[in-house]
Parts: C-alpha cells; sequence; structure tokens
C-alpha cells in the first residue's frame, strides 16, 4: 500500500546541466509505471533521486504520505533492480538475498523464510549456494529480482534490468516481471528506452524527453493520442509517418494532394501531419494519394513497405500491410486512410493539435 | 592458424632481453652464487686464507643467541611496519576515494613520499625525533614522554617503525587506491539501498573485494621490512643501541664489512635468500588462485 508523489522535482549539475526540470508525478498504490525516453532525457536520473542515489535539487518527493528528500537510500523503504544486476560478487546467491534483511536486523528464522520463499518463486532454489559469477545472465536477473522482492519494500525500483539480455531471454523476463509485480501488487517505477518494454509492462506511461515529461497515460491513450511530435515518433514501431503540409483555407494540402475542409479551427500555414504505418491502407481505385515502393522488409506477420510519395519533392513514408501481401520494389501503389486516424502537429511547438477530424471530408485525390 | 607472434630474425628478441638478463646476472646470479660459495668457507682476519668449513658457519649461527635476537627484531619491525602502513593506507585511501574536490592535491602528496630515497626519509626523521633539537620530541616532552632513541632501544624501534612506515604508506595507497576504484559503484548504491551505512559498506562490500589487493601488499611489505629498510636504519640507528634496531639484513653488512666475518655474513644471505625464495612462492602461489573473485 504505497503511493508515490513527485512535486516540482528538479535536478541540476554544478556545472549548470538541468537533467530534470519541475517534474510533477502522481503514482497510485500497485501502479506500474514506465519511465520511457530516448538516452540523456532524465529518466535514470529521475529513478535515482527517488531511490536516493541522486541529491533532488529542488522540489518534494513524498512516499506514503512522508517527504523523503533527506533520507538515506536505505531508509525509504525502496529497492531497486540495476541495470548490471549489482550482486554482490563475494557473497552466494542466498546472502545476496539475505543482505538487506540483516541490515534490518530480521531475526534469522525469517530470513531464512523470506529468502526461500522468494528463491522458491523465481526458482533459484537450486542456485542458493551459487556465487553469482557461477550463474547465468537470466539466472543472474532473477537474483538481482529476489534481492529486492525478499525486503517487501514499499515500491520497486526497476532501472533498464532487461538491457544485458538476449532478446528471447528479454520477453521471458519481461512476462515474468510483470507477473510478478500483479502478483505481489507493490508500487512500481520502470525506466527502459525500449518502447515495447514501455507499452506491454506500463499501466502508466510517462514520455520523457530532455528532463521534461512530454506525456502521461495508459499505453493505449500515448499510442492513440500522442501529445506531440516527439512521443509520436518514439512510440510505435515502426514510427508514426510524418508529412510535411501546409493548411489552407480550402483544406489541407500535402504534396499534391488536398484534403478538403473547413480548416477555420486551425491557424494556416505549414503543419505537421501524423500518420501511423497500419493506418494506411492500399486501395484500388479513388485513392488519396499515390507512392513508389523503394524497399521491402518482411517480417512474417507484417510486410513494411518504405515509400516515396509521387510528388515534385517526395516524401519518404513507411506503410504496413499483411505479411503475405504480393508488393514488388517500384511497384506504385494508391493510398487511402480514415480520417479519424490523421494528427495535426504543430511545426513550431510540435503540439498535437488535436483538430475535429470531422471538420474535413475526403474528395477526389487532385492530380496536377 | 596461430595466434603467436613472431620474429622472423632470431638475433632482435635476444639482443632486446640481453640488457636485462645481463643487468640480473651480474648483480643477482653472481652475487648470489658467490654467497652460497662463501657460506661454506671461513677465512682468517687478514684475507690470506680461506677454508672449506662445510655448514659450520650455519650451525653457528643457530647456536648464536644473538642472531636469534635479530630475528626476533626482524620479526617484531616488520610486522608492526606491515601492518601500520597497509592499515593507515587503507584508511587513507578510503577517504582519498570520497575526495571530490583537489584530488590531485590530495594524491599527489600522499604518493610524495615514495619517491624520497630512504636515507633522506632517515635523516628527515632523525632531526624530528631528534632528542634535543627534534619537532617530535618536543611534542613528547609535551606528554611527558622523556625521549631518547639514543639509548632506550623500543624508542629507537619506534623511530625506524614509523620512518619505513611512513615511506611504505604511499605505495600501498596506490594500490588500494585503484582497487577501491574497481569497486563497482553501483555494489555500493545497492548496498546502500540494502540499509547499509557507509562504514558497514566498506567492511562488508569494499574490504571483502579488495582482498586479493591487500593480500599482496602483505606480502610486498614484508619484503619490505625485511630487506628494503636497510638504509632508513643505517641512516638512523646503526642498529642500535646495543643491537635492538639491528635487523636480519642490518645484520648481514655489520657482520660481513664491520665484523668482517665474511662466512657468517655470507650464510646470513643465504638463509633471507631462501627467505625471499619462500615468501614469492607464497605470493605466486595464492595471490592468483585463492584470494580473487
Amino acid at each position: 500500500m504505497s503511493t508515490l508523489t513527485l512535486t516540482n522535482i528538479a535536478k541540476s549539475y554544478a556545472n549548470g546541466y538541468q537533467a530534470v526540470q519541475q517534474l510533477d508525478l502522481d503514482i497510485n498504490d500497485a501502479e506500474m509505471v514506465v519511465l520511457v525516453g530516448p538516452s540523456g532525457c532524465g529518466k535514470s536520473t529521475l529513478l535515482r533521486m527517488i531511490a536516493g542515489l541522486e541529491e533532488i535539487t529542488s522540489g518534494e518527493l513524498v512516499i506514503d504520505g512522508q517527504v523523503v528528500n533527506h533520507l538515506e537510500p536505505g531508509e525509504r523503504d525502496i529497492a531497486m533492480v540495476f541495470q548490471n544486476y549489482a550482486l554482490y560478487p563475494h557473497m552466494t546467491v542466498y546472502n545476496n538475498m539475505a543482505y538487506g534483511l540483516r541490515n534490518r536486523k530480521t531475526p534469522k528464522d525469517e530470513i531464512h523464510r523470506l529468502v526461500t520463499e522468494a528463491a522458491e518463486m523465481l526458482e533459484l532454489s537450486e542456485l542458493l549456494d551459487r556465487k553469482p559469477k557461477e550463474l547465468s545472465g537470466g539466472q543472474r536477473q532473477r537474483v538481482a529480482m529476489g534481492r529486492a522482492i525478499v525486503r517487501e519494500p514499499k515500491v520497486f525500483l526497476f532501472d533498464e534490468p532487461l538491457s544485458n539480455l538476449d532478446a528471447k531471454l528479454r520477453v521471458q523476463m519481461r512476462i515474468q516481471i510483470k507477473k510478478l509485480q500483479r502478483r505481489l501488487a507493490t508500487t512500481s517505477i520502470y525506466v527502459t528506452h525500449d518502447q515495447v518494454e514501455a507499452m506491454t509492462l506500463a499501466d502508466k506511461l510517462v514520455v520523457l524527453n530532455k528532463g521534461n515529461v512530454e506525456q502521461v497515460g495508459t499505453p493505449l491513450e500515448i499510442y492513440d493520442n500522442p501529445a506531440s511530435l516527439f512521443v509520436a515518433t518514439f512510440i510505435g514501431s515502426p514510427a508514426m509517418n510524418i508529412l510535411d503540409a501546409i493548411v489552407k483555407p480550402e483544406g489541407i494540402e500535402f504534396g499534391t494532394s488536398l484534403l478538403p475542409g473547413n480548416t477555420q479551427l486551425i491557424n494556416l500555414g505549414d503543419v505537421k501531419l501524423g500518420l501511423r504505418p497500419e493506418h494506411l491502407q492500399i486501395v484500388e481505385h479513388n485513392p488519396l494519394f499515390e507512392v513508389e515502393v523503394d524497399l521491402i522488409e518482411a517480417l512474417g506477420a507484417d510486410l513494411l513497405l518504405y515509400c516515396n510519395t509521387l510528388d515534385a519533392q517526395p516524401q519518404a513514408l513507411v506503410v504496413r500491410v499483411q505479411g503475405h501481401a504480393v508488393i514488388h520494389i517500384g511497384d506504385k501503389l494508391g493510398l487511402d486512410i480514415n480520417l479519424q486516424d490523421l494528427h495535426l502537429f504543430d511545426p513550431i511547438t510540435a503540439k498535437n493539435l488535436y483538430f475535429d477530424s470531422n471538420l474535413l471530408q475526403k474528395k477526389e485525390v487532385i492530380y496536377a | 592458424m596461430s595466434s603467436h607472434v613472431g620474429f622472423k630474425n632470431k638475433w632482435l628478441p635476444i639482443a632486446l632481453i640481453a640488457p636485462q638478463l645481463l643487468i640480473t646476472l651480474v648483480f643477482f646470479i653472481w652475487p648470489a652464487g658467490q654467497a652460497i660459495v662463501q657460506s661454506t668457507q671461513l677465512e682468517d682476519a687478514f684475507g690470506l686464507s680461506t677454508e672449506f668449513v662445510g655448514l659450520e658457519n650455519f650451525v653457528s649461527l643457530f647456536n648464536d643467541s644473538n642472531y636469534l635476537a635479530s630475528f626476533f627484531t626482524t620479526l617484531q619491525f616488520s610486522i608492526t611496519v606491515a601492518v601500520l602502513a597497509l592499515v593507515s593506507a587503507l584508511i587513507l585511501s578510503a577517504f582519498a576515494e570520497h575526495i571530490t574536490r583537489g584530488t590531485t592535491f590530495y594524491r599527489t602528496f600522499l604518493i610524495w613520499p615514495y619517491a624520497v630515497a630512504p636515507v633522506v626519509a632517515g635523516s628527515l626523521w632523525l632531526f624530528l625525533f631528534d632528542p634535543t633539537i627534534g619537532v617530535v620530541s618536543e611534542m613528547l616532552q609535551w606528554v611527558n614522554v622523556d625521549w631518547d632513541p639514543v639509548l632506550n632501544g623500543s624508542h629507537a624501534m619506534w623511530m625506524v617503525v614509523i620512518t619505513s612506515t611512513w615511506k611504505q604508506i604511499s605505495y600501498n595507497f596506490l594500490f588500494f587506491l585503484a582497487a577501491l576504484q574497481s569497486v563497482p559503484k553501483s555494489l555500493h548504491e545497492a548496498a546502500a539501498i540494502d540499509g547499509s551505512g557507509p562504514i558497514k559498506r566498506f567492511m562488508t562490500i569494499s574490504f571483502p573485494l579488495i582482498s586479493p589487493t591487500s593480500f599482496f601488499l602483505l606480502v610486498v611489505n614484508f619484503v619490505y621490512a625485511f630487506f628494503d629498510t636497510f638504509a632508513v636504519i643505517h641512516a638512523m640507528t646503526q642498529g642500535g643501541p646495543s643491537n635492538s634496531t639491528s635487523t636480519l639484513v642490518y645484520k648481514v653488512y655489520n657482520d660481513g664489512f664491520i665484523g668482517l666475518n665474511l662466512g657468517s655474513s655470507a650464510a646470513q644471505s643465504v638463509i633471507l635468500m631462501a627467505l625471499v625464495a619462500l615468501l614469492t612462492v607464497v605470493q605466486f602461489k595464492y595471490v592468483e588462485k585463492k584470494v580473487a573473485y
């Protein structure tokens, strides 16, 4: 039962670099919050501030109604899983897990019970007498998890815990972490740069960029309604297609295509138009615009078509179609969209304009 | 395919190792051989005749209470120097690791004593410890210690111990600092989150992890105290008063070059050589294997 409240949290270094700027965030009980962003966005710094490993320059961090800004890491009742696991190399798996409990003067038989229980949950029972160097990557990862859960802390912190594992193991561990978190119902904060991990693990997703929160929401909310160009291109793989377009009194024009409609509610001028690859449909008749296929990536279930628009200044975009579509490099395709799938972004502020797609109507393509 | 990279010309590698080999031969192997030969001989006081006596020199050494006393003095001296130099260097490096400002300044000055020649260090501390003009003896007066290393054997011993320790701390400091820095920072962080304070972290995480370095330094410090402190003792006490600071190495010099009992001196050298060999074996055998993670 624990909640976290971050109010105006900021981190700046002696050289003036602002790693995290005026950040607000509420984390509910038993919630899995994922902090995601490119490297240097301040996500790890934020996590380390919550852990107490970095000093908080300004702002207030509250865990369960208690301000913990000036508490030592050990006094915050949190547990952290490090990217490199940070297992104590000179201790056995058992002692690695028992170390924190011993520091808290837990009775010996209680330690034994907790460690054995956690080991069973993580299938580590056979390995309790081994030293970390005798374990595989996945086993080390599980020991690191065991060390965290054995203390039954208020909050779990995960600092890119899966990035040292190979792809297959990463997927397995991802699922295991999710199940474990559900089962223990412990408030968790998870840092990653991998947007698949972020989407799959998060109850609440926090997208960070340059020390600022770009957007907070459920993974699907963020996927469907990205608040900014940054979020739109960061979440989703392959990334959302962004095309240059112009808002004119009679509609939105991109290349030689025009989406006619009432554009009074949008400022006239340049605009960025966002389209997810799976929202583009190939049509035989009456397409909105035409493209030429430049490259094809076959992923099995899907086919990714890297195309260029057939304009004087071609714009690149990716189309996702089903895996066995018969399409060749050099093919010319007509594409169509549903208007509600269209996003418009301000080219200067990069914010989503959340325009009312009902104002647009699709008419025939205007060929030059 | 072999990954071995070899020289095509067979004279080049020989030319490259020749200087080192030559130095080893002239300054180590040859004198060592001489010592072994000489240890079985007895020479008359004028150096006119030598006589083969077998192991007689060794037998008389082990029946000589002075020699056994010197053994004890050396052990006392070496253990004190090694422990003091290791503990103080460890404390200094533990603190130096956490210095954020003026790091270079601290580290540079902690390393300086190593660059001071032993004889110079000896004279320097002899001044400080001088019963009449020394700063340290003046300070000891304040706490009513009548400091007199010229007549008091244990005072003299402390004086050479402190000087030898002072010189060795730098070396230990360097190794400890490097070892502490190689302990991953995330281990400290994990331990901090596990509720362990700075001192407990040092005792339960850092110290066990640098144990290979500690063991290596222990052996090196023993070797230093046994063999490399001759100049300090020679400059400060000449083994006195009444042999209270006469270590084994000093006795080799004293018996051989002052007492001119070359046979006995050589026999002592041979015993010391055996000791060095033993320490070296211990170091190679254990440092590499046993205490590593």
